[in-house]
């Protein structure tokens, strides 16, 4: 996990992340993460398993791509889209 | 040695008369196999208005000039005929061993025309033809009909492609079973071998396939089991089959649930990989020489329902056909509809689609419980699924009208301009709402047999820098991540490509499973098998031309078919948004937008943009022009 996980700052952006993998103790509740940050920062930062590439990321609900600027808390989730889909 | 491995058989079972040759090489590498071989048979000895159930009707039932090696995800049989679903070129593929088995008999392909008097079976052991009498076979379900030939023929390896009652029964959506758990499962061809009279195609070969390059084959093959199968595609395949995408689109909403009416399923954790693998599955299959073994199994003994493993199992498509569009939650219940259709060789998508489309015909008011002949059709009620497949696979009752498939049902109905009917060109749309992934809205709208998703672009494997699309596939030209949503020009051109992959890799008789992006063997080594199996130089570019040829053949069959730009379209409903779920209030698909990405398609292809017709010079340039007709 990136330094940001753990430095809450009052710059910094609180993301919620809503892990939807079933396997919930895999990935923190929230993150830090510098103002100006992207969603690509974001995913940079996690520990997917299967690399980030076999992940989708609605933002508040949305499908966004990964150039999206985050803003304070803004919720992640993130679904597993394997095969086919 | 390509030309006398993939010998053309030709059956008239009126006249009963057999007959072979074998094909050009130069032919063959024009048109490789599957669709490629159909289509311009079709096209030539198929005359324009056909009954796709008269005898005049020509079933195609083939292979690829690969078929039968022992390569990674290359086992599929391609089955092409005028659908009686949609009344357009119609074709299926399925996995399993009968293709390989065909080789190894002698044949690459069988065109069969005409109708036998009274039920018969045709069977091909090492060059020899026969067409057999099959009258105690008529009527039996899958299994005991394959029990029952192999046990005549004496004879356990015999591989058997055959119909169930649905298809003896003319049913527009019966499907064609190898193995009893691979089917041909789209538009309708089990009811055009019912047609024909024709139960069963049973094969036995023993000529092993010769190769020009058999250590590289098993170079691919040692990578796949090794090395692929770490990679995400394949060790997810293996795993879970194609099961998790339940829970990928209950969770974005875009889960087909209620007839489409909702995105997200109440009962989505009952129908979870994780719950099916605990209650249903067992083990999962392979099919000949692959090392992916993505098929699924399921065995149930209960109080309530019996369900033997060697019908296969529910995937994605049947769990949510069945489950999420219905309403149904119970594995149980699920693994033994799924049984019963694979027993009768019923299309689980069609299916389920037109029980959707009735039960909410009777939830909105327009249909009620005693033209249900009695039974409570409505969304939930799972004990009305396995009467309803009884009812339909022996067009019993409603079960009659429901055998003609959505669109004939709501037309026998005057139903057919409400907004809950969710078919393209008469087929039931597969479970990939086209509201969240544009490149399947427009596969849906475009595909020449009807909504189908296999050759469909599945957008999110080109969404980012880092999708697989991107990253392992960047010899298909695209190299920059398409937005899911957009239907602007990247996205047609991705579309384009992509259709072009696809029918190439289906005409090859290759499993979409095996290979980038779906998949985990990369496009170069694609290229690499071919060229083992068949010792030609041969590019990328040129078998991609080859796919195209078979875009425009088809193009044209469905033009002298009657079919127009205005078959080109999209259910009403993925113009609206979702109702329920994350993606409440958005999501419906732009109309303007979504006219404009046809319409460039149409350009990118070389066809008029009012009359949707291939251009000469286009078809000059694809070798084609002998095809271009008046009109």
């Amino acid at each position: 996990m990136s330094s940001g996980a753990e430095k809450m700052g009052e710059e910094n952006l609180k993301i919620w992340l809503k892990d939807k993998r079933g396997d919930p103790d895999r990935l923190p509740e929230k993150i830090f993460l510098p103002p100006g940050s992207r969603l690509l920062e974001l995913l940079e930062a996690l520990p997917l398993a299967e690399g980030a590439g076999y992940y989708t990321i609605m933002v508040n609900g949305e499908i966004k791509s990964r150039t999206v600027e985050l803003k304070d808390g803004d919720e992640i989730t993130i679904i597993h889209l394997p095969v086919g889909g | 040695m390509l030309s006398q491995q993939n010998r053309f058989l030709y059956i008239d079972l009126s006249s009963k008369t057999i007959s072979s040759k074998e094909p050009e090489e130069t032919f063959l590498r024009s048109f490789p196999g599957g669709r490629g071989w159909a289509l311009p048979y079709l096209l030539q000895n198929l005359e324009p208005g056909t009954d796709a159930l008269s005898p005049d009707n020509i079933l195609a039932v083939t292979t690829s000039v690969i078929s039968g090696a022992r390569g990674p995800a290359m086992p599929r049989v391609i089955v092409c005929s005028k659908s009686p679903l949609t009344g357009s070129f119609g074709e299926s593929e399925a996995g399993g061993f009968w293709a390989p088995e065909l080789k190894k008999a002698g044949f690459g392909a069988i065109f069969i025309q005409g109708r036998a008097s009274h039920p018969v079976y045709i069977l091909i052991r090492d060059g020899q033809v026969e067409i057999r009498e099959a009258g105690h076979l008529w009527g039996l379900e899958t299994g005991s009909a394959q029990d029952s030939l192999r046990q005549e023929l004496d004879d356990q390896r015999v591989r058997v492609l055959q119909i169930g009652p649905a298809g003896e029964n003319l049913v527009r959506y019966a499907g064609i079973v190898n193995e009893l758990a691979h089917f041909n499962g789209r538009n309708g061809l089990g009811a055009v071998m019912g047609s024909k009279n024709l139960k069963a195609i049973a094969v036995r070969g023993t000529e092993e396939i010769r190769v020009a390059d058999p250590e590289r084959i098993r170079s691919i093959n040692a990578w796949t089991a090794k090395e692929g199968l770490q990679k995400p595609q394949g060790a997810t395949l293996r795993r879970h089959g194609t099961l998790p995408l339940v829970r990928s689109f209950q969770e974005m909403g875009a889960l087909p649930t209620r007839n489409w009416t909702r995105g997200t399923f109440w009962g989505g954790e009952e129908i979870s990989p994780e719950n099916l693998h605990e209650t249903i599955y067992i083990e999962p299959k392979s099919c000949f020489a692959c090392p992916i073994r993505c098929k699924r199994r399921a065995r149930v003994d209960n109080e309530q329902y019996t369900v033997d493993p060697r019908f296969g199992g529910p995937e994605y498509e049947t769990v949510a056909a069945l489950g999420s569009v219905l309403e149904i939650a119970d594995p149980y219940l699920l693994a033994k509809a799924n049984e019963l259709c694979n027993r009768y060789a019923l299309d689980t998508i069609s299916l389920g689609m037109t029980v959707g489309w009735l039960m909410e015909a009777v939830e909105r008011g327009f249909l009620g419980t005693e033209d249900c002949d009695g039974l409570e059709v409505r969304f939930g009620r799972g004990e009305v699924l396995l009467p309803l497949i009884e009812k339909v696979a022996h067009r019993e009752g409603i079960g009659d009208k429901m055998a003609e498939g959505s669109l004939r049902l709501a037309r026998s109905l005057g139903l057919e301009n409400e907004d809950f009917l969710l078919q393209v060109k008469g087929q039931e749309v597969p479970m990939h709402d086209p509201r969240v992934k544009t490149g399947v809205a427009l596969q849906y709208a475009l595909s020449d047999y009807g909504a189908d998703h296999l050759v469909a672009v599945h957008d999110f494997s080109f969404a980012t820098s880092d999708s697989p699309g991107i990253t392992e596939a960047s010899g298909l030209g695209i190299f920059q991540p398409v937005d899911p949503l957009s239907l602007g020009p990247e996205k047609v051109r991705l579309f384009y490509y992509m259709d072009l992959y696809w029918s190439l890799v289906d005409m090859l008789g290759m499993c979409t499973f095996g290979f980038v992006p779906r998949g985990p063997i990369p496009v170069e080594m694609m290229i690499d098998l071919i060229r083992a199996v068949t010792g030609w130089s041969v590019t990328l570019w040129e078998l991609m031309k080859a796919a195209e040829r078979t875009i425009h053949l088809a193009r044209l069959f469905n033009l002298r078919e009657g079919f127009s730009p205005a078959d080109d379209c999209l259910p009403p409903r993925f113009f609206t948004d979702f109702k329920d779920g994350p993606l409440a209030g958005k999501g419906g698909i732009d109309p303007q937008e979504f006219k404009e990405a046809v319409k460039l398609r149409y350009e990118f292809m070389g066809w008029d943009v009012v009359t949707g017709k291939p251009r000469l010079e286009r078809l000059k340039e694809l070798n084609l022009e002998d095809f271009f007709g008046p009109g």
